[in-house]
């Protein structure tokens, strides 16, 4: 399983060479991948009969943190929503960029099907954060697609932003969730749930996880990220925005469910959240007018359903999560790829001044149908089934199954007047007043591909024990495990939750009849009330105080900076200095001094002396040299030859290159005042003093054991009798690799300073 | 600048100090030296160069780019590091042969003293880089 991650990780590396020989054909080429890899994982899945096949690659062992994977029935039905659905989209994606579309493109959405087949597939929880991480990142590229556009970048940073910090919620929780129950994988720890559920981090432990998958699958106060994302091109809205990417925090709520369904706590936190969003999203999908932000809206909604079957967490409940995502997946993707569709054939996604199509986009018509009468719960399809196992969900739960099952009625007549209006106004209504639309023919796969969603829709609904071994038991019981493996049926009997279906279909009906006179109904709080509101405003207000920040510390006089430095320094250790009385930590001994170490000091004194005073610049360089020579002198007296040689040939390049730079400045005179001056020299002397006491210091007090010995004893076996240079290249090598990086980078930043302040001159003309 | 005192000194000096830094640099694993003082020693005898003469003839005595010396150096730097995960050891391990030619007694080498080229090569890249630009300004 992990070859297979490794491969689509190097078809996204290779996606250059793979589009160069592939041109137009490129989505197609990677559909087929996907498709073969499909194949893999349900051979795998049947092989070893959904017991849970494993795989490892070894990563970091001192962290015990490895790239496990496992596949058990919930990760195998994601594994076949992201490889399904992700290879139907590479063959849409083909017809909708109609040959412009970017390689890049390809490889971050093959990059971002690989996250998130590791995100699904991970044991480890670590391993898992990382993959989600990813496709939080690459999600961010897709959105920003079109990044000339304004509204695409603020879109993708917007969603980057909130699924990020919702993220570093994620990564705290997860870390509490080590902590407290011992183990880095999934296995593990539900092997120690009683541990867990008894810890106390238990509650902050849940609500970081929850912000997690609350702000990656959008759920209220956080969904305001998802509609802005539809400025992404259709394929990433289709894909990510419908069928995976979001789904990744309901995926992680259904992993942690056996660990913390039966809390009461889970159910108090996750149920009315995504009864809210349900709700409130429905209402919201209702009052728009372009079509992709129906789709967006309606999958919030769709979203919230599943969140609060989660929460609810009885066997009816999570079985409608299952079977709700499934069906939701087949419906809205196909959905998604028709409007994108629509949008490229006649350019324009207002379903106000959209009709009649049907003629000229036949195969786009009937997607376009099928999928919307699964979405609205009309018997047989798919969509039928689950909105009939919603409401088992909601009224066999212990805790106020009156209000969520009118949540959940409430939300289905706003969806199925909404289904209506995108299944039926586009295509088969009447053309607008006043409205003339253009179609253009797009290639077979842009309307072609979404029938397949949206006819498996239909083949689903009407055989539902056809996927018996696959869906829905399997996946059930690894979110909740039960006595008797649940099963699919079209017909239910007459039960209440057939008769709330088919009067939520009725209410559906009678709202698309009146939508016109709902559609004046204004119920949205201020702009600033909204989540999006106080999501620009706080970033707004954080980069306002960036700048005033940077304004006032950074105002680009390096004397200023060098005076804050030091100035702190010298006051934070001498306010620690002076206020435990460690001055008495140091004594200066002078006995056993030479002659030769007093001439040395009293040269470097003079040659420092000399630098300040001098009025020639070249004078003062020669007494900078002056001062290295003599440190160098230092480093012989005390017998360290490297450092000497080293220190000589330096000193002799600086000289040179002050030397140079110099030569173009003027001559010195004096701008800064007397005041500023003496300011300048008590910060100087009071910075030396305080270096020469942390020297002494350090000279004095021997608090652990020196590393020299260990040097001693080892170098030879290193082969080198210099240990100076044994430790340079073999001991601490990685340090000296990580300097001649660094200086690298400083030569080569000089390099281009220099070089574009003199192209600058030379564009100028003298004056 | 045309100082004859110099450039009979440059004559003289240059090859010495070329010479003598590839020694400081070969012999850095026993006695005082290394790749960083072998570097700065030859950057040293091109920099003498161009102060006796001039900077586009000291470029055309070097004959490569600065950088290429300073991407070489990285190079060769990071390729000792990374080749002992090839071979399945851990990254940065130093691998010796023992080498036995008749009439020399045995000597060890190892991927120390190519890290070490490789130091050498970047410092002489980036002394060159920063101080012939400057010397052209």
């Amino acid at each position: 399983m992990v070859n297979t991650l490794i491969l689509l990780f190097g078809i996204a590396a290779f996606i250059p060479l793979i589009n160069r020989v592939a041109g137009k054909q490129t989505g197609r080429v990677i559909s087929l991948v996907s498709l073969g890899l499909l194949a893999y994982y349900i051979r795998l899945f049947v092989l070893t009969d959904g017991a849970g096949s494993t795989d490892s690659l070894q990563w970091m062992s001192t962290l015990g943190i490895h790239v496990d994977l496992r596949m058990d029935g919930l990760a195998f039905f994601f594994v076949v929503l992201i490889l399904g659905v992700g290879s139907l989209i590479f063959s849409y994606a083909d017809g909708y960029f109609d040959g412009h579309g970017p390689p890049s493109f390809y490889g971050i959405l093959t990059l971002f099907m690989a996250a998130m087949l590791g995100l699904v597939l991970s044991d480890n929880v670590f391993i898992m954060f990382f993959f989600w991480e990813l496709t939080s990142f690459t999600s961010y590229l897709l959105i920003g697609h079109y990044h000339e556009k304004e509204a695409s970048r603020k879109a993708a940073l917007q969603a980057f932003l909130i699924t990020g910090a919702g993220g570093l919620c994620l990564l705290a929780g997860v870390i509490l969730l080590v902590d407290a129950g011992g183990g880095v994988s999934f296995t593990a720890l539900a092997a120690n749930k009683v541990a867990l559920v008894e810890s106390p981090l238990l509650t902050p432990m849940l609500v970081l996880i929850l912000l997690g998958a609350f702000t990656k699958s959008a759920q209220f106060p956080f969904h305001f990220w998802l509609p802005g994302a539809m400025a992404a091109p259709a394929p990433v809205s289709a894909f990510l925005h419908s069928a995976t990417m979001v789904k990744a925090g309901i995926y992680l709520m259904a992993r942690v469910h056996p660990l913390f369904g039966d809390q009461a706590i889970w159910t108090a936190l996750v149920a009315p959240v995504g009864s809210a969003t349900m709700v409130v999203c429905a209402w919201l999908a209702f009052r728009q007018t372009y079509l992709k932000k129906y789709l967006a809206y309606t999958t919030l909604s769709a979203l919230g359903a599943v969140t609060l079957m989660l929460g609810l967490g009885n066997d009816k409940a999570v079985l409608a999560a299952v079977a709700f995502l499934a069906a939701h997946a087949l419906y809205k993707s196909s959905l998604f790829m028709v409007a994108g569709a629509i949008q490229h054939c006649t350019g324009e996604s207002d379903v106000e001044k959209l009709g009649g199509l049907a003629s000229r986009m036949p195969l786009a018509a009937a997607a376009c149908t099928l999928a919307a009468a699964s979405m609205a719960g009309i018997p047989p399809f798919v969509g039928f089934i689950a909105k009939e196992l919603l409401y088992e969900g909601t009224l066999n739960t212990a805790f106020g199954p009156v209000i969520y099952t009118a949540a959940v009625f409430f939300s289905n007549a706003l969806i199925v007047a909404t289904a209506i209006v995108i299944g039926y106004q586009p295509f088969w209504g009447r053309v607008p007043e006043g409205v003339t639309i253009k179609v253009h023919n797009g290639p077979v796969s842009l309307c072609g591909v979404p029938v397949i969603p949206a006819a498996l829709g239909l083949a689903v609904g009407l055989l539902p024990g056809m996927l018996a071994a696959f869906f829905p038991g399997p996946v059930v019981m690894s979110i909740k495990p039960v006595a008797e493996s649940p099963e699919l049926h079209l017909w239910h009997g007459w039960s209440y939750p057939l008769m709330l279906d088919m009067g939520a279909l009725v209410a559906g009906i009678l709202l698309f009849k009146c939508r016109r006179y709902i559609h004046g109904f204004r119920l949205a709080p201020r702009t600033w009330l909204r989540g999006e509101g106080i999501f620009f405003s706080s970033l707004d207000a954080v980069l306002r105080f960036g700048k005033w920040q940077t304004g006032l510390l950074q105002n680009g006089h390096l004397r200023y900076y060098i005076r804050i430095i030091i100035g702190t320094l010298v006051l934070a250790c001498g306010y620690l200095i002076l206020s435990r009385g460690l001055g008495g930590m140091v004594s200066l001994r002078l006995t056993g001094v030479a002659f030769y170490d007093f001439a040395l000091v009293a040269l470097i004194l003079l040659a420092a002396v000399s630098t300040i005073t001098t009025r020639s610049r070249l004078a003062a360089v020669a007494s900078l040299g002056v001062i290295g020579f003599c440190v160098a002198l230092i480093f012989v007296v005390f017998s360290a030859p490297d450092l000497a040689m080293t220190q000589f040939a330096i000193e002799t390049l600086m000289v040179l290159l002050l030397v140079l730079v110099l030569y173009h400045l003027p001559v010195f005179s004096t701008f800064t005042r007397f005041r500023t001056r003496v300011w300048d020299l008590v910060i100087a002397v009071s910075a030396g003093g305080l270096m020469a006491f942390l020297t002494l210091v350090a000279t004095q007090y021997q608090y652990a054991r020196p590393i020299s010995e260990y040097f001693r004893q080892n170098s030879l076996a290193a082969h080198g009798k210099n240990i100076v240079n044994v430790i340079l290249v073999d001991f601490r090598g990685f340090d000296t690799l990580g300097e001649i990086t660094v200086l690298a980078v400083a030569a080569l930043g000089v390099f281009a300073l220099l070089k574009f302040t003199k192209g600058q001159n030379e564009k100028d003309p003298a004056p | 600048m045309n100082s004859i005192i110099l450039i009979t000194a440059t004559r003289f000096l240059k090859p010495l100090l070329l010479l003598f830094s590839i020694f400081i640099l070969l012999s850095g694993h026993n006695e005082p030296g290394g790749g960083f003082v072998g570097g700065l020693l030859a950057a040293s005898a091109f920099m003498l160069h161009a102060l006796a003469y001039d900077v586009p003839s000291t470029r055309r005595l070097l004959r490569v780019d600065p950088r290429l010396l300073i991407g070489s150096g990285l190079t060769l730097a990071a390729g000792t590091a990374v080749f002992p995960l090839l071979t399945g050891q851990s990254f940065m391990t130093g691998i010796w042969v023992k080498i036995r030619i008749s009439g020399i007694p045995a000597f060890d080498l190892g991927t120390p003293v190519i890290f070490d080229t490789g130091v050498y090569l970047l410092v002489m890249g980036i002394s060159l880089l920063i101080l012939l630009t400057l010397k052209e300004a």
